[in-house]
């Protein structure tokens, strides 16, 4: 571990439609900020080209009205999801083609090609990585946050995102927590419950929370997968693609749904402020030229539906964790589409409280996801985030039923026993199936793994096999059996019914690895030959200012450092490069430390010699 | 690191008297589990029915800062798997002992008595009415008909969870007469109880 003590750690927002990173920093979370102040942000987009590259973020949106069936949006909305599972509105939404690949898998196709998407969003989490690296340097720890409501095989999707992208994924840890954690870093005084509402473009979440000293407890959480600010623009378009075809107007062009989904938002948006808008699109090849005018009432007509099954959920989550609204001391708002003020309105109103302002929604998840970041590599001691695992563990009965392990909203880790014994002479083996979810039956909820328990062979009903289901911190299930007459240890063999095959994962790890690592050192090269130029010409004009008060040793030992680092600035060798820098700052400490003297301001002190001014 | 004893009292690392028989909360040190411990003890409780639930939060928030992983991360790979394991005892124990029926069965499982699979029996007459009441729950179609149903039925589960109290507030020691009648009683509550839910389920149906 010390070797890495003061290695960066990061907690990553990926969300359906932004995605950002946090660090853990001086006791406290920042959002990674590029050279020019502006935070390291990137639309969760891909951009698939001819040629066969792709590319990413702002790029990719802009490229998307104009080649939508190349470019991905929203790719989150399809982790860990088998065709099944996509409601026609969300597969209405992807321009490009799915392919369902099984049950839980649906990659995206474009042209010849086809990407699962573990690899889109590796794309967009690999983006990430490159602009982090090129601030802090090089970052291989990092918390990667998901919807509270995400089922076992989108968190293993997004996990092996992640390891795809080449982060060391600490942990995955749920968005309104994450929240929760920013929130209570900010103000210390926050012992008490707190409702964290998070309202993103595609998915809804509450969670309940009790702080008290730093420890976060997860009391409940409750949501929904497939409900967010993205189905209001979804109505909006289908609102102006009805008055569309009352005209007699084409409706089916997918460039046309794109950029109408752009003047869907920004009415959306308008609303926020205006009482009306006209919501415009010109489109002369197609002989459009759309102009629909919407009321702020309008809009609340839309959202009704919406925000009523939302309060529905957090009136859920309080009976859950046996909780009135009076016993809420916070509610905090997350999530982009919280922005409208209609849903402060309707949220406040059900809780009886304004809710807390003074975080930027778009931030806190990523900076909580750091917060975790940091209690996760030891930076902290203060914090504790105590979880819950999201939905129920059962396994498989007679039938097609399914008998509860684990409980939804049961803190992790934690365990249960169960005895299973044989209803047949001799049998060897003992076959358990564990689902995932709140149905009563085994085809309502989600397959998890399949077990094989061996046994010794036995009379009928003698076999008595306890079997121990352990789910961990990170919300893996382990489990491990023993049969108790016997006293043998039951073997164990897990069949995971999910996601990409280890062997896929190899495969494609081998095929982006090398371009990562030689990207890594590619960008890192140029940050050291920015920075050491940037040295070298602080330390020339400060040795020309005040050099004369050093000894003649002190400045030729400076002049060669400088010089040595020049040359090697001229190769490619990394190390040699960051060697050479270390050196010359070295030796450069006498010059920094009689400007410092000079110049007697405490402000001052702790800067490096190349940011100091010299008049 | 762990401790490699399971010598009861003081800590052999800090000297401190352990009140938790695994784990010194002074100095944070992990020693090995007695075998078989129950929930009250591995909680550091007195082992009653009529538990103090504040005594129990407190307890819970105090272990679960003292064993959860995360608090470990820098104490090696061991230490941190036998604190996952330790953290997941102690919310089992928790979950346990927070649910009064699920706090009675434990009580009862302690003083050997039988589990659910061993005794499926209910007190006479008792399985008829749950019949009818299940049929008219099925029946009922609005809210009436099933508040109705509700004002008999949660009446009757707080009745069964009451004796079931009583019949613990003796003694945490039940002998084997009690465990019988004990045993009924639970039975019983587990009919009221999911019948209770039902009712629940279909009247926030009703109003959604």
């Amino acid at each position: 571990m010390t070797d890495r003590d003061d290695a960066p750690v990061v907690g990553i927002d990926l969300g359906t439609t932004n995605s950002l990173v946090a660090h853990w920093v001086d006791g406290a979370p920042q959002i990674v900020r590029d050279a020019g102040g502006h935070p390291v942000h990137v639309p969760s987009a891909v951009s698939y080209l001819p040629d066969g590259t792709y590319v990413v973020g702002q790029a990719a949106v802009e490229r998307a009205a104009m080649a939508p069936a190349e470019t991905v949006l929203s790719v989150k909305r399809l982790m860990g999801q088998g065709l099944a599972d996509l409601r026609p509105e969300v597969r209405g939404h992807f321009a490009c083609e799915l392919v369902e690949v099984d049950r839980q898998r649906v990659d995206v196709k474009v042209g010849e090609a086809t990407y699962s998407p573990q690899e889109v969003s590796a794309q967009i989490l690999g983006e990430l990585k490159r602009r982090t690296e090129a601030v802090l340097g090089p970052v291989q720890d990092a918390v990667i946050t998901v919807p509270a409501y995400f089922d076992d095989s989108q968190r293993q999707a997004t996990r092996t995102a992640g390891k795809l992208a080449g982060w060391n994924v600490l942990r995955i840890i749920n968005e309104p927590t994450a929240a929760s954690l920013a929130y209570g870093l900010g103000d210390k005084h926050t012992d008490g419950v707190i409702a964290v509402y998070d309202l993103g473009g595609g998915t809804f979440d509450l969670s309940l929370l009790r702080v008290q000293a730093g420890t976060f407890r997860v009391l409940a959480t409750c949501g929904d997968t497939f409900l967010g600010g993205d189905d209001v623009d979804r109505l909006l378009v289908d609102v102006a693609l009805k008055s569309l075809a009352e005209k007699g107007l084409p409706t089916a062009d997918p460039r046309l749904k794109a950029r109408l989904r752009a003047a869907a938002e920004r009415a959306k948006i308008a609303l926020s402020t205006e009482a009306t808008t006209v919501m415009r699109l010109r489109e002369p090849t197609l002989g459009v030229n759309l102009e629909l005018e919407l009321s702020r009432a309008d809009l609340h007509t839309l959202m009704d539906p919406l925000l009523e099954r939302t309060l529905e959920l957090c009136q859920q989550a309080l009976t859950t964790a046996e909780l009135t609204v009076e016993q809420v001391d916070e509610l905090v708002l997350v999530g982009g589409s919280t922005r409208t003020p209609y849903v402060h309105e309707r949220v406040g109103a059900f809780f009886g409280r304004a809710p807390h302002v003074g975080l930027d929604p778009d931030q806190v998840v990523a900076q909580g996801a750091a917060a975790q970041a940091g209690i996760l590599a030891g930076h902290t001691s203060d914090l504790l985030l105590l979880d819950v695992i999201p939905l129920s563990l059962g396994i498989e009965t007679y039938g097609g039923g399914v008998t509860k392990l684990i409980m939804a909203n049961s803190a992790i880790p934690t365990q249960t026993t169960e005895e299973y014994s044989t209803p047949k002479d001799n049998v060897t083996a003992i076959d358990l199936h564990v689902l995932q979810g709140e149905r009563e039956l085994v085809a309502d909820c989600r397959s998890l793994a399949r077990f094989k328990l061996r046994i010794p062979p036995m009379p009928a009903g003698m076999p008595q096999v306890e079997v121990t289901f352990l789910v961990d911190a990170d919300g893996i299930l382990h489990v491990s059996a023993l049969e108790k007459r016997s006293g043998a240890e039951a073997s164990i063999e897990v069949t995971p019914v999910h996601g990409l095959t280890e062997e896929e994962i190899d495969t494609i790890m081998a095929d982006s690895i090398t371009h990562a690592l030689e990207d890594v050192r590619v960008h890192q090269l140029i940050d050291l030959r920015n920075e050491s130029a940037t040295v070298i010409r602080a330390t020339q004009r400060t040795l020309k200012a005040e050099g004369a008060k050093l000894t003649p040793e002190q400045r030729t030992a400076i002049t060669e450092a400088a010089a040595t680092l020049e040359a090697l600035c001229k190769h490619e060798d990394n190390q040699a490069i960051k060697a050479a820098l270390e050196e010359l700052n070295k030796q450069a400490e006498p010059l920094a430390e009689l400007v410092l003297n000079r110049v007697a301001q405490d402000s001052l002190s702790g800067k490096r010699l190349d940011e100091i001014e010299v008049s | 690191m762990i401790e490699e004893t399971d010598n009861p009292g003081d800590c052999n690392t800090c000297g401190v008297q352990r009140e938790i028989p695994y784990l010194c909360e002074a100095c944070g040190v992990l020693t090995r589990e007695p075998a078989r411990l129950d929930h009250f003890a591995r909680m550091g409780l007195p082992r009653t029915f009529n538990l103090d639930r504040e005594q129990l939060e407190t307890a819970y928030l105090k272990l679960s800062r003292l064993l959860h992983p995360d608090r470990r991360v820098r104490e090696g790979a061991a230490v941190q798997t036998k604190a996952m394991v330790l953290s997941a005892r102690l919310n089992e124990a928790y979950t346990t002992l927070k649910d009064d029926i699920a706090r009675a069965e434990h009580l009862l499982a302690l003083a050997g008595g039988p589990s659910a699979d061993d005794d499926k029996r209910t007190p006479p007459g008792f399985l008829l009415e749950q019949l009818e009441l299940r049929e008219a729950a099925e029946e009922a179609t609005d809210a009436a008909a099933l508040e109705a149903l509700q004002a008999k039925v949660v009446p009757a589960a707080n009745a069964a969870r009451a004796r079931v109290a009583e019949l613990l507030t003796g003694s945490c020691f039940p002998d084997k007469e009690l465990c019988a009648a004990l045993r009924l009683e639970l039975n019983a509550l587990r009919y009221w109880t999911s019948l209770t839910t039902e009712l629940e389920q279909k009247l926030a149906a009703l109003s959604a």
